[in-house]
């Protein structure tokens, strides 16, 4: 955490004014769902790299860190904001790194090698050097590029759906989530699907409906019967709200029964994550990451047995489930296994953005 | 059904006598020759009414038809022929034939419908030779029948519509059933306006009346038709791998319930309760049982040269067969029914009816005793041991049992906390919670969705069950067996708290195998006025399941408290033949 300093010294008044706006769209709940979040986080960031005053290297990274940050303070539970941000901060840095190269026709190290990755424990300074290139220009490139990647990663997620959905199984989703909900529709319709209901059942339900009206056979089940049902189950199709750099997941609540539930019986878990949900951080359970919901979602408010001091009621909007409940996870990339997110981490981010 | 059975066989009387009446003036002078293309023309009409909903002309048709039978009766009162020909007679015989057979095939068809056709028809042939008072006074009768078909058919209507909400349908049928009822509804306002229109009128305007009555008649036949091939295609909106646990829903058990039977009040009484989940939970369904049984060994008189024990056997028999009916027996009420037969049993032969009901009453007494409330006390005792001042218990739904270890351990001066984890279709946990909270307990709620959240503060899972299987499996409310995995996965202690009165010799190994299904639609949220679930009905494709039970491996389980030790689930096999040479159970 060299660079250190208060994160609104290094941002205009006209980008604060764009970053409050850009967070009080999502907390007003115009802007939802992580894939539009991540678009316009890159179109935010865009704005505030081509309107910069200096554009060196250093400049840049400063002001897209300050806004990451802002952003992160202001909406922590909106982690793909800040994987947008260490993507671009990576292609700021790739960028400056390219240049020098041209300059000093001096390879020191050859892309993300783990030699590279050891050495550069340096500060960030260091990497960044002291090149002073307009780099504006070929950074719009990169932004169009990842803009690129966020606008098909959906569909690219989708399109690997025949590949892991057969004929004639059994496949249990939990909760409602759109990215599940498209991977379900491109699989071919002859499965059969059990929906087990989430933490918000009206949109549970109102997928069930959707699906079904779809053509596809669709059984919703209570999240209590879960573990009844998962022993006729083929594969567990979860969507998640991040991949953890270890392999692990956050997703909705509850998602931690059915993990369990289909690791006691053995049955596959597939967890759909688009790159711009790989996080790096490293967490063993929810507690790092957890928000309390409004408690009448479990208890409602006219139930006068809330209205006694003695009773405590949780409503978490997060569960955690650890690498080894997962078998693959499904990325925009193809399916790799848990273990195997740490590298994709490294080839996304660079390791001195990990903390913003 | 009854009352219009009697009604329809009034009108048939009225319409024989009616035909009598005509066949006497036809002696006297008969102008036979209209009669036979009446008759030829009415008898079409009825088979077209026996067929299914294709209307429109079969309406035409017998409205014709009815027109002429009218003008021939206005002809025939004017005209006044002298001689009867042979081949009159023959015609006569044809017709009357024919109206047999008519009446014949109405037999056959089954249903309230066929009682009206023949009447309709018997009536038809009537008309020819009567005056104009008889021929009023007939359609007034019809009109009179009319109206009661009318009002069983809309009951048959609402019935159908209530089974068809329960029952599952294709699309089209649905559509076919709203169909033909709209149209009955539409027939019957029209009927209703002519018939004002109509009533004070002369004859000649009664017969369009007439063939208004005799469309109801017709639309009185469809429900049924409709309601047949529904009965087959109730595959659907049923889980295929749950198919074998599918009964009649509680709310068709409900209707179907013997009003003079020789039930016993009681029995009844407990039957609406268990079906409506009033008296729920295996302690409550096994007293809520003897207790009826105690009444109705109290109340039972014995035949006159019957063995006692067989006489109230058979009685109990059919009591029984009512029963799980309404709902399937759980594990406890089982083995009361097993301990009452076996006490019913060791009576000797030459009994006295009194000592009899005593002994019977006394045993049933006993084991509410022994085998719930003191074993109650024994179980509450030996958990109070495993809690330790700081406790985090975690217990799930509603058990009476962990209710009363709980509030025990507490006034016991315990200090420890209670979760109670609930889920959102079995309202139970709340409950559960009240009365915690009323008794001042600190207790936390959670969903079964924040299982993860706190089992790692949990020091210690008690659960309630509904059956110890004999294989050591847990037979407990939907949920238990995943609140026993999460345990599991942070090494908290599962304790089982089971009387040994609802072990059971049943193998299990999940929950497919035996279950209970739910009434579907509480899995619709309640709350929320326009539910997307909440056409699932129509939509051939969405099944809501809502399961009961869950079977949680013996493998899940820590230890099963009972009131004779603190045991290992793989231990039931030898409580239960220990028992079984103690009480007979």
């Amino acid at each position: 955490m060299s660079p250190s300093k208060g994160s609104g010294k290094d941002l205009d008044d006209k980008f604060i004014d764009l970053i409050g706006k850009f967070v009080s769209d999502i907390k007003n709940g115009k802007l939802r769902g992580s894939n539009n979040i991540a678009l316009s986080m890159v179109t935010l960031l865009e704005t505030i790299i081509s309107d910069s005053q200096n554009a060196t290297a250093y400049e840049l990274c400063t002001a897209v860190r300050a806004a990451g940050r802002r952003v992160a303070a202001a909406l922590p539970h909106e982690l793909v904001a800040s994987n947008v941000t260490r993507r671009i901060l990576r292609a700021v840095r790739d960028e400056n790194r390219a240049h020098a190269n041209q300059v000093n026709q001096t390879v020191e190290g050859s892309g993300e090698s783990l030699q590279r990755l050891v050495l550069a424990a340096g500060a960030r300074r260091a990497t960044l050097g002291a090149a002073q290139h307009d780099l504006r220009e070929p950074l719009r490139d990169h932004i169009a590029e990842l803009r690129g990647e966020l606008e098909s990663s959906v569909s690219s997620v989708c399109g690997q759906a025949k590949e892991h959905v057969h004929g004639d199984e059994v496949i249990l989703t939990y909760g409602a989530s759109a990215l599940a909900e498209k991977f379900l529709r491109a699989a071919p319709r002859t499965y059969k699907l059990i929906l087990a209901e989430g933490p918000e059942t009206a949109e549970s339900h109102a997928m069930a409906h959707r699906l079904s009206t779809a053509g596809i056979s669709v059984t919703v089940v209570s999240s209590a019967s879960i573990y009844a049902v998962m022993s006729r189950v083929n594969k567990v199709v979860i969507s998640v709200s991040a991949a953890l750099g270890g392999g692990a997941v956050l997703a909705a609540a509850g998602l931690s029964a059915v993990t369990q539930a289909a690791r006691h019986y053995s049955v596959p878990v597939l967890a759909l994550a688009p790159l711009y949900k790989l996080c790096p951080v490293h967490a063993t359970d929810a507690s790092y990451f957890n928000a309390l919901a409004p408690p009448h979602s479990a208890l409602p408010y006219e139930r006068h047995e809330c209205a006694s001091d003695n009773v405590h009621v949780y409503a978490p909007m997060y569960d955690f489930a650890p690498p080894d409940h997962i078998t693959l996870f499904i990325t925009n990339l193809g399916g790799s296994s848990p273990s195997y997110m740490y590298r994709l981490l490294s080839e996304l981010y660079d390791p001195n953005d990990y903390n913003l | 059904m009854s009352s219009t059975d009697n009604k329809s066989r009034e009108d048939v009387m009225a319409a024989r006598q009616a035909k009598k009446l005509a066949k006497q003036k036809g002696k006297e002078a008969a102008p036979e020759q209209v009669q036979i293309p009446a008759e030829a023309q009415v008898k079409p009409a009825t088979p077209v009414q026996q067929e299914k909903p294709s209307k429109p002309e079969p309406k035409v048709n017998s409205l014709k038809s009815k027109d002429e039978v009218d003008k021939a009766v206005l002809k025939e009162e004017k005209v006044i022929v002298a001689d009867k020909s042979k081949d009159d007679i023959k015609a006569e015989r044809a017709a009357k034939k024919a109206a047999k057979q008519a009446k014949k095939k109405g037999a056959t068809e089954g249903g309230d419908a066929p009682q009206d056709k023949p009447q309709v028809a018997a009536a038809a042939p009537a008309n020819e030779n009567m005056t104009v008072k008889d021929v009023v006074e007939t359609l007034r009768d019809i009109a009179i029948v009319a109206k009661e078909i009318q009002g069983v058919t809309d009951k048959v209507i609402d019935l159908g519509a209530k089974k068809a909400e329960d029952s599952s349908k294709s699309k089209a049928e649905l559509k076919a059933e709203r169909r033909a009822k709209q149209e009955a509804q539409r027939a019957a306002k029209q009927a209703a306006q002519e018939k004002v229109v109509a009533k004070p009128k002369a004859e000649a305007k009664a017969a369009p009346e007439k063939d208004a009555t005799s469309v109801k008649v017709e639309k009185a036949v469809k429900p049924k038709s409709t309601e047949k091939p529904k009965v087959k295609s109730q595959g659907s909106h049923r889980v295929n791998w749950f198919q074998h646990l599918y009964k009649e829903h509680d709310k068709e058990s409900l209707k179907t319930i013997a009003i003079n039977s020789n039930l016993h009040p009681a029995i009844i009484k407990l039957g609406v309760q268990l079906a409506s989940r009033v008296v729920s939970g295996s302690n409550a369904r096994c007293i809520a049982l003897l207790d009826a049984l105690k009444k109705m060994v109290r109340d039972y008189t014995l035949p006159a040269k019957t063995e006692f024990a067989r006489g109230l056997e058979a009685h109990l028999a059919s009591s029984l067969d009512f029963l799980w009916a309404m709902r399937q027996p759980s594990a406890s009420q089982t083995n009361a029914v097993k301990f009452f037969r076996y006490h019913l049993t060791q009576l000797p032969n030459n009994v006295d009816e009194f000592d009899a009901k005593k002994t019977l009453q006394e045993e049933i007494d006993r084991y509410i005793r022994e085998q719930i409330d003191m074993a109650g006390e024994a179980i509450s005792i030996a958990v109070r041991n495993k809690i330790s001042n700081g406790d985090n218990i975690l217990t799930y739904g509603c058990s009476s049992l962990i209710e009363r270890i709980l509030l025990d351990a507490w006034a016991a001066g315990l200090q420890f906390r209670t979760v109670v984890v609930g889920s959102r279709v079995q309202p139970a946990a709340q409950h559960m919670l009240r009365r915690l909270v009323a008794r001042g307990l600190p207790c936390t709620y959670i969903d079964i969705t924040a299982l993860g959240f706190v089992m790692n503060t949990v020091s210690k899972v008690v659960l309630g069950a509904g059956a110890l299987l004999v294989n050591g499996s847990v037979l407990g409310s939907a949920g238990s067996a995943q609140l026993a995995l999460a345990a599991r996965a942070r090494n908290v202690p599962v304790l089982v708290a089971c009387e040994t009165h609802k072990f059971c010799d049943r193998v299990q190994t999940d929950a497919f195998v035996y279950n209970e299904i739910g009434d579907p639609d509480d899995l619709i949220d309640k709350n929320d006025e326009n539910s997307p679930l909440k056409d699932w009905r129509t939509n051939p494709n969405l099944t809501p399941l809502n399961l009961t039970y869950d079977v949680t491996p013996p493998s899940l389980v820590t230890a099963v408290v009972t009131e004779l030790a603190i045991l290992p689930c793989t231990s039931a096999p030898v409580v239960l033949r220990f028992k079984l040479s103690e009480y007979g159970v």
